[in-house]
C-alpha cells in the first residue's frame, strides 16, 4: 500500500484549495472503491508523495435536483442513491437500473456516479446511460467553472480531459420526452458483482402514430470510447420498431463494434451476443 | 424408518455460535506481545537457477529483524506430503513461480514487504516445462534431476482383455478430454502464527487438515525433534484439500526459531493463488466399446495429470482417477494407464473429489455420446450398465454385496427426465 | 499520521494512525475487533463487510480516515454468545455456517437489509447478499437463515 497524506474536504471551495495547494501530488478520492484497489497495488517505494483529497462528504455534491426540464445529479451521489431514488426511477429508469447493477451492495453504497465517470473505465455501467442522455459534466477549479459534454470528456480508456486542479461537481441532462421507454442491459462473467463485458443503454419515444421520434442508443465496454450510436438510432427514427428493423439493428451493432474495436479473440463471442442483447433491449421497449 | 440419533436430524454445529459472533479464532486473529510479521519472497520465474541472493540491503532496513535463505535452514530443508520434493527455501533452482526464495521477519507488514523488494536475486532463467505434452518431450528439461524423466508415477489398471473385447464391440468411441487447473479459493487466506519458547520448542497455529503430518514435516525440514514442535489447528476458513499441504506454517516456524519472537505470516490473496496447490489439469485419451444394445464391453484409457512442480498428493490423485474412469458402471474389460507428470506449472494436489471429478468428465460425456449414437435414453443406458448389488468393481473386481444407490437414484430421476424430454428437452 | 474519532459499536474511539490504514486493518489490528475478516483486500468477497452509518460497505475498500466522524457497526456490535442477535440465531439454527469465514460479512449484509426491509423476498435477500462470497455452502442455507431471521425479527416487534 502506497504511503499517503489524507485530507478531508468539507466544501467545494476547500477541495479546490487542497487541489491547488498540493498541485502535482493531489489525487481525488470519492467512495474509494477504485482508488483503494489502485493504492494497494502501488508500491510503498514510489517516491513521489501522494495526497488524497476526500470529497465524498461534500454536501453540495450529494443532491439530486430537478430544475424545469433539467435534472442535476451531484457527483458524490452513490449508485445506491440513484438506484433507490423514486424520482430518478420515474424520470430516467434506465439510469437507476444501470446503477443497481454496479458491483454489489457494498460497492454501490460507496461508489459514486462522479467517481464512475472520472475513473473512465470502459466498463462503467452508468456511462452508456448518461451518454444516451447527452449529459454534461460540470467542472470547477480555481480558474472557474466549465461544462463539457460527457461524450467529449472521455479521451480514451481510463483517460478523461479533466485538468489538474479540477473537480467534477455535478452531472446534468435534460428529461426524456414524456412517455419514453428505456432499458439497460449488461453482460458480465457472473450475475452479481461483475464487471461488464458488454453493456448498453436505450431509450425510445414514439409519436401518436407509433413512429419513433426520439431514439437514443449507447454501448459501453465494446467501444474504445462510449458514444451514441447514430447508426442504430437512425434505423428507427420515423419508423415503427418491426422485427425486421430489430434484425437489422442486431447485425449493425456487431459491424459497428468490429469497425471501432477491431477483430479480437473475443469477437466470435461478443458479436452475436451484442447483437442479441441489442435486439432484446429494443424489443422490450414496445 | 429407524429413528436415528443424528441421521435426519438438524444438528447444531459446535462452533456455530463462536462463528456467528466473530469470536472464533482463526490464525490471523491471534496477536502476541512482540509479534513480528513474516513475509516470503517468491520466485520471479517458473524455472530458474539461483546463482546468488543478496540480502544485505534488506537486512540493513530499520525494522527488519531477520532475513533467511536456504543457507539458514538447519534441517533437511525438504518436505512434501507424498514425496519430500519441496524445499522450505530454494537452494539451487526454482521450479515454479510460487517457490520460496527468502523469508523476512520485521516489526510491521510494510517493512517486511519493503524488505522483500530489497532482496536481489540473480536468476539464470531456464526453459520451462509448461504442459503435459512438453513434460513428455525428450527436448524438455527435467523439472527434478533426481528422476530420469518428468514422469513421477505410472500405474496400470487391468481387468479382462480389453483388446480382445474391442474386436467384438459394435460401437467404439475414441475421444480425448482435457480439464483445467482449478483454484480452491477458500475464503480464509493461508496464515500461521509460530511462537518459539526459550528452549527452542515451537508452537504453531495454522489452518490445516492434518496437524500431525504438518508437525512431522516441520520438525524434519527445520532440524527439530518431533517433540519440539507442536502444531495446533486453528479454526480453518475452508481448505477443500489444499490446506493438506504445508502453506505458511513452515516459514512462520523458521522465522520464529531464528528471532525467538512470535511471528505471524499471512498470505495476501494474490500470493495464495500463486502458490497454493490446485486441482490437477488432466488429459484423458479414452476409448469405450459397447454392443449396439448399449452394454459396455471394454474401456481403454490413458490419463495424464499435471502435478506441477511438486508432487503434493499428485501421485494418489491421478492414480485414483484411473480407478474411477470406468465410472459407476460395470465394464468387464478395462485397460487404464495413469501418469503423474512434473511441470513448471503451479503445484496440484488434493481438491474435493481427489481426481474423480476429472475422470467423470470423460466417462459421463462418453456415455452421453454413446446414448445419442445408439438412439437410447441416457438414463436407460446408465441403468443398463450401472453397478448394483452383485456386480463387480473395476479396480479390485470386488463383488459389491449391497446396493450402490445409483440404480435407485436413476429410477427416481427417470420420470422427471422423461417429462422434460417430452416437453422438448434442450430444444425447448 | 492522522487522528480520527468515530463511534464503533456504540463506543467513541479516538486513535492516531497512519493515513493509509484501511478500515479493516484499523478494526482488526488497532481495535482488535477480529470478527471482521479480510478475504481478498479488493472488494470482491465481502468478508470484511461492516456497517458505516447503517450502510453495508467493504472495510478493505475504505481508509479508516474516510470514516472519521461516522458510526461503524461490526459483528461484535450485534449479539454476544450468550445473547445472540436474531440474525445470528437464525444462522446457527439453519446451519448457514460452515467454515465461518464469510459468516460475519454475511450477517452484516443481512443486518443492513433487514433494518430497511423486514419482509424481504427471496430475490431481495439474494441481491442483498450478492456482494458476499461463500465457498462452502452453496448459499441455500444462508438464504434460508436470512428468511428465518426476518420472521424472528417480525415476531420480536
Amino acid at each position: 500500500m502506497r504511503d499517503v497524506k489524507f485530507l478531508k474536504a468539507t466544501s467545494i471551495g476547500e477541495a479546490i484549495t487542497f487541489l491547488d495547494e498540493y498541485r502535482g501530488q493531489a489525487q481525488l478520492i470519492a467512495g474509494g472503491t477504485d482508488v483503494l484497489v489502485q493504492l494497494r497495488e502501488e508500491e510503498k517505494t514510489i517516491s513521489s508523495p501522494l495526497c488524497l483529497v476526500d470529497v465524498f462528504d461534500i454536501m453540495d455534491m450529494r443532491a439530486i435536483q430537478e430544475e424545469g426540464d433539467l435534472i442535476r445529479i451531484g457527483s458524490m451521489v452513490t449508485h445506491t442513491e440513484i438506484a433507490e431514488s423514486a424520482f430518478l426511477n420515474q424520470a430516467v429508469p434506465f439510469l437507476s437500473l444501470a446503477c443497481s447493477q454496479v458491483g454489489g451492495p457494498q460497492i454501490r453504497n460507496r461508489g459514486t456516479v462522479g467517481g464512475n465517470i472520472v475513473n473512465a473505465s470502459p466498463a462503467a455501467d452508468s456511462v452508456p446511460v448518461l451518454i444516451a442522455l447527452d449529459a454534461m459534466v460540470h467542472l470547477r477549479s480555481n480558474k472557474g467553472k466549465r461544462e463539457v459534454p460527457l461524450s467529449a470528456f472521455f479521451v480514451g480508456p481510463y483517460k478523461t480531459s479533466i485538468d489538474e486542479g479540477e473537480l467534477l461537481t455535478e452531472i446534468t441532462f435534460k428529461r426524456l420526452p414524456e412517455g419514453s421507454k428505456t432499458n439497460f442491459v449488461k453482460v458480465g462473467r457472473r450475475r452479481a458483482l461483475s464487471i461488464s463485458r458488454m453493456n448498453l443503454a436505450v431509450s425510445m419515444h414514439c409519436d401518436a402514430q407509433g413512429h419513433v421520434d426520439d431514439m437514443r442508443f449507447a454501448a459501453g465496454s465494446v467501444m474504445p470510447r462510449p458514444r451514441r450510436i447514430k447508426e442504430i438510432e437512425s434505423l428507427f427514427l420515423g419508423k415503427t420498431a418491426t422485427p425486421e428493423l430489430l434484425q437489422k439493428a442486431k447485425e449493425e451493432i456487431g459491424e459497428v463494434m468490429v469497425r471501432e474495436s477491431g477483430i479480437r479473440k473475443s469477437t466470435i463471442y461478443k458479436k452475436p451476443v451484442i447483437g442479441d442483447i441489442t435486439y432484446s433491449a429494443i424489443e422490450s421497449l414496445k | 424408518m429407524t429413528d436415528y440419533k443424528y441421521i435426519g436430524k438438524r444438528i447444531q454445529r459446535k462452533d456455530a455460535k463462536a462463528k456467528v459472533t466473530g469470536k472464533a479464532l482463526y490464525a490471523e486473529d491471534m496477536y502476541f506481545q512482540d509479534m513480528l510479521i513474516g513475509k516470503v519472497l517468491r520466485s520471479a520465474h517458473p524455472h530458474a537457477r539461483i546463482k546468488g541472493i543478496d540480502i544485505s540491503k534488506a537486512q540493513a532496513l530499520p525494522g527488519v529483524v531477520c532475513v533467511l535463505t536456504a543457507k539458514d535452514v538447519q534441517g533437511t530443508n525438504r518436505y512434501g506430503l507424498a514425496v519430500s520434493d519441496q524445499e522450505v527455501l530454494v537452494e539451487k533452482k526454482a521450479r515454479y513461480c510460487g517457490d520460496a526464495i527468502a523469508s523476512v521477519a520485521a516489526e510491521t507488514e510494510e517493512i517486511a514487504l519493503e524488505a522483500l523488494r530489497l532482496i536481489d536475486v540473480d536468476y539464470e532463467v531456464l526453459p520451462a516445462v509448461s504442459s503435459i505434452e512438453q513434460a513428455f518431450s525428450p527436448e524438455s528439461p527435467l523439472v527434478h534431476e533426481r528422476l530420469e524423466s518428468n514422469v513421477l508415477q505410472k500405474t496400470k489398471v487391468r481387468k479382462g482383455d480389453a483388446d480382445k473385447a474391442f474386436l467384438e464391440a459394435d460401437i467404439i468411441l475414441e475421444n480425448t478430454f482435457t480439464t483445467q487447473c482449478v483454484e480452491h479459493a477458500y475464503m480464509e487466506r493461508e496464515c500461521s502464527v509460530a511462537v518459539c519458547d526459550c528452549d527452542g520448542a515451537l508452537t504453531v497455529w495454522e489452518p490445516c487438515q492434518y496437524p500431525v503430518r504438518s508437525r512431522r514435516q516441520i520438525a524434519k525440514a527445520l532440524g527439530l525433534k518431533f517433540s519440539q514442535v507442536r502444531v495446533i489447528q486453528s479454526t480453518t476458513g475452508g481448505a477443500f484439500g489444499s490446506k493438506d499441504d504445508i502453506t505458511t506454517s513452515i516459514h512462520a516456524a523458521m522465522l520464529s526459531l531464528n528471532t525467538k519472537r512470535p511471528v505471524k505470516y499471512a498470505m495476501e490473496r494474490e500470493e495464495s493463488i500463486a502458490t497454493s496447490s490446485k486441482r490437477h489439469p488432466f488429459r484423458m485419451e479414452c476409448k469405450l466399446g459397447a454392443t449396439k444394445e448399449g452394454k459396455l464391453v471394454a474401456l481403454k484409457a490413458d490419463i495424464f495429470g499435471d502435478t506441477g512442480a511438486y508432487s503434493s498428493l499428485g501421485i494418489y490423485v491421478v492414480k485414483k482417477a484411473g480407478l474411477h474412469i470406468s465410472g459407476p458402471y460395470e465394464i468387464p474389460n478395462v485397460h487404464v494407464d495413469t501418469y503423474t507428470l512434473y511441470t513448471n506449472n503451479v503445484m496440484s494436489g488434493a481438491f474435493r473429489g481427489f481426481g474423480v471429478p476429472q475422470a467423470h468428465v470423460a466417462i459421463e460425456i462418453q456415455m452421453d455420446i454413446l446414448a445419442r449414437k445408439i438412439g437410447m435414453s441416457p438414463i436407460d443406458l446408465r441403468l443398463l450398465n450401472c453397478l448394483r448389488a452383485g456386480t463387480t468393481t473395476t479396480a479390485t473386481s470386488h463383488c459389491i454385496p449391497h446396493s450402490v444407490g445409483i440404480d435407485q437414484t436413476l429410477e427416481k430421476v427417470k420420470p422427471y427426465y422423461d417429462e422434460w424430454k417430452a416437453e422438448g428437452g434442450l430444444s425447448r | 499520521m492522522i487522528t480520527i474519532k468515530m463511534r464503533v459499536n456504540g463506543k467513541q474511539v479516538c486513535e492516531t494512525i497512519k493515513d493509509n490504514m484501511t478500515l479493516v486493518a484499523f478494526l482488526r489490528d488497532t481495535l482488535r475487533l477480529t470478527g471482521t475478516k479480510k478475504g481478498c483486500g479488493v472488494g470482491e468477497c465481502g468478508a470484511c463487510t461492516v456497517l458505516v452509518d447503517g450502510l453495508a460497505v467493504d472495510s478493505c475498500l475504505l481508509l479508516a480516515a474516510q470514516v472519521d466522524g461516522k458510526s461503524v457497526t461490526t459483528i461484535e456490535g450485534l449479539g454476544s454468545i450468550n445473547q445472540l442477535d436474531p440474525i445470528q440465531e437464525a444462522f446457527v439454527e439453519t446451519g448457514g455456517v460452515q467454515c465461518g469465514y464469510c459468516t460475519p460479512g454475511m450477517v452484516m449484509s443481512a443486518k443492513a437489509m433487514l433494518e430497511k426491509n423486514n419482509k424481504p423476498s427471496r430475490d431481495e435477500i439474494k441481491k442483498a447478499l450478492s456482494g458476499n462470497l461463500c465457498r462452502c455452502t452453496g448459499y441455500t442455507k444462508i438464504v434460508q437463515a436470512v428468511e428465518l431471521a426476518a420472521e424472528k425479527m417480525v415476531q420480536d416487534e
